[in-house]
């Protein structure tokens, strides 16, 4: 996971260090709906995991993505 | 490129993709506002000022509330219409994207869906929209969904989500298709494909097989190696130069090319053949001075991974085509390379004669290691030189060579063709194409001078040579020609520019020489040299120069 934000940092072009778990949709510029989609398409593409139709639209911060890639791996 | 991305459906990521490519993108705000964007002068569109228009109509949205199969057809039929009508209007490059239609209602077996008639129908319409528009071509979009399959080219979450059609593969790939249309339309190509031999054109090794054993004929494991070299004719007749590059004995080698029956590829088709045992990095060195091209235009076809490894390592500049199986070629892999290193949209007369051009080169190096002057050296050669006023079929190939040439190229300003087009309309603007020829064939088009004449100043805008015909002295007297021609017009005084780059050295201190005095750098680096034009000056070369109206 360690590299999960520098990744999403390059998807945003941000820097790195304007990033934190607290980084939330709209609270950065880049963040726009259309990059939500992105992210969310980048995000299972990278990590193998399939995001459902429903927490597409409720997912809020980078956190949320975490959580998601983690609840994923296996034990 | 200053991009326009026009379409029916959320081309937003699309858009992105391309951005990351360096691309200056437009979309509209709100979708499917292309057809009134593109007609009015007030829209940002307009003002926006695109390079590259590329409609991006995304057939299940347009069909989508069709009420039943007559329907569906006047929809198409009508959007090719308000294609048609728009792309009168556009000067700069339109792509078009073709259709792909994959209606999933649920009907009985028996009934023939008419989503491929429907695709058929808009194929018809943009074949001859491209045909009769020589700045349109087709996005073949359906192509890309062939092979990524539908299932992985769309995305239905984000469709219900975001009007997004496309999965992000999709959109990646789309982006990545545009670009390398774009940089067929800058001319943005390599030059030389290098090509091994032994399980490369053909199978085994002839070394060690001979003639009779290696591999190549109509069928099977020999018609893999049979399509490959059909598919290098085919690179080759795009204006790409062939050359071979082998460990191999040069007799043997030799023997099998010309002597194989089922060869494709024949000798001359090679502007050169390096049959040796040297490493391979050191004879693509050879091979770049021999043409006189720089290692980043030549690519290197290989089946050995080693050797790869090799040019890579010692020439980072070489691209080395990677195949899709890493110890075997497929033809398919030369298909790809197309489209990566050798993009083209509209061939020019130069680019179908490209290999004789360059072997005539030989036979001149051959004149000059044996001419004990230059003056001799010349006059064997007989150089026929022509200079005249650029022609609106010459338009294609002085964007090509200002595209292209990097070292005798005093300002490395890059047109296209549009561009081009705009300044033969401008009366103050006089650009020259200068022909050549000696008794080993014709350079054709090889160097364009393009001047901008203010009352009695002409500043030279562009000036540059195409590099096998440098070094001929050919320069000197093509900038006196021109100071006279325009003198005879009026001009009294002369503006040369000369910016530097990393690869124009050659014509560094070129108005020096031609009695040009330096003014000032400006804050780009480009220097400034002025001339007076006093009187008509004396030719004195030992060439024929002709002037033509």
């Amino acid at each position: 996971m360690d590299d999960f934000y520098d990744f999403v940092a390059s998807i945003l072009k941000v820097p790195v260090s304007e990033l934190s778990s607290d980084t939330s949709y709209g609270s950065i510029p880049e963040w726009t709906s259309i990059m939500h989609l992105r992210l969310v398409m980048e995000i299972e593409d990278k990590y193998g995991v399939e995001i459902p139709l429903e927490q597409i639209a409720t997912i809020r911060k980078l956190y949320d993505f975490e959580s998601l890639i983690k609840g994923s791996e296996p034990q | 490129m200053k991009v326009a991305l026009l379409s029916n459906v959320n081309v937003g990521i699309v858009k992105q993709c391309l951005e990351e490519s360096s691309d200056v993108v437009y979309v509209p705000y709100g979708y499917n506002t292309w057809y009134q964007d593109i007609l009015s002068d007030e829209s940002d569109l307009f003002k926006f000022y695109p390079d590259l228009y590329v409609l991006l109509i995304e057939g299940n949205a347009l069909i989508e509330n069709s009420s039943g199969p007559e329907d569906r057809r006047t929809i198409v039929e009508s959007e090719i219409e308000k294609i048609r009508e728009v792309v009168q209007r556009i000067r700069g490059l339109v792509l078009i994207a073709n259709l792909d239609i994959h209606s999933h209602h649920i009907v009985p077996l028996s009934v023939i869906p008419d989503d491929y008639a429907l695709e058929g129908l808009w194929l018809e319409g943009l074949s001859e929209i491209s045909q009769r528009y020589q700045n349109v071509c087709i996005l073949d979009i359906k192509k890309i969904v062939c092979m990524m399959g539908t299932d992985s080219f769309y995305d239905p979450r984000v469709w219900y989500l975001g009007s997004i059609p496309y999965s992000l593969r999709a959109s990646k790939a789309i982006a990545k298709e545009i670009g390398a249309i774009e940089r067929a339309y800058q001319g943005k190509r390599k030059k030389c494909l290098a090509v091994d031999l032994d399980n490369t054109i053909w199978g085994g090794v002839i070394g060690e097989d001979g003639i009779n054993g290696i591999v190549l004929g109509p069928v099977k494991e020999g018609a893999r190696f049979m399509n490959i070299q059909k598919r290098l004719k085919e690179l080759k007749n795009t204006g790409i130069v062939l050359a071979v590059v082998s460990k191999n004995n040069p007799e043997e080698a030799l023997t099998a090319i010309r002597n194989h029956p089922n060869m494709i590829l024949h000798e001359d088709d090679f502007v050169e053949i390096l049959a040796n045992w040297k490493p391979k990095s050191e004879n693509i060195r050879q091979l770049s001075a021999d043409l006189n091209i720089g290692v980043d235009a030549i690519v290197l076809l290989d089946d050995n991974p080693v050797e790869r490894e090799e040019v890579r390592a010692n020439l980072p500049n070489v691209m080395v085509i990677e195949p899709r199986y890493a110890k075997e070629i497929f033809d398919e892999d030369i298909v790809n390379s197309f489209a990566e290193y050798f993009p083209v949209l509209k061939l020019t007369n130069e680019d179908k004669v490209k290999t004789e051009q360059y072997r005539g080169e030989f036979r001149r190096k051959e004149v000059l290691s044996s001419s004990r002057t230059l003056e001799e050296y010349l006059e064997r050669l007989e150089i026929h030189v022509q200079l005249r006023k650029a022609k609106n079929q010459d338009i294609d190939r002085i964007a090509q060579l200002t595209q292209k040439t990097n070292q005798f190229n005093l300002t490395s300003k890059r047109y296209t063709s549009e561009t081009v087009r705009d300044f033969l309309a401008q009366t103050d603007m006089i650009i020259y194409v200068v022909e050549s020829s000696d008794k080993y064939g014709s350079y054709g088009e090889i160097s364009t001078i393009i001047i901008r004449v203010e009352k009695d100043n002409a500043t030279v805008d562009t000036f540059l040579m195409s590099c096998r015909a440098m070094g001929r002295t050919i320069e000197f007297a093509l900038l006196k020609i021109v100071e006279n021609e325009l003198y005879e017009n009026g001009v009294r005084r002369m503006i040369g520019l000369y910016k530097p780059t990393e690869k124009n050295k050659p014509v560094e201190g070129f108005y020096e020489k031609n009695g040009y005095r330096l003014l000032y750098k400006d804050s780009e680096g480009v220097y400034h040299y002025t001339k007076e034009l006093n009187s008509k000056q004396l030719v004195s070369f030992n060439l024929t120069i002709e002037r033509e109206e």
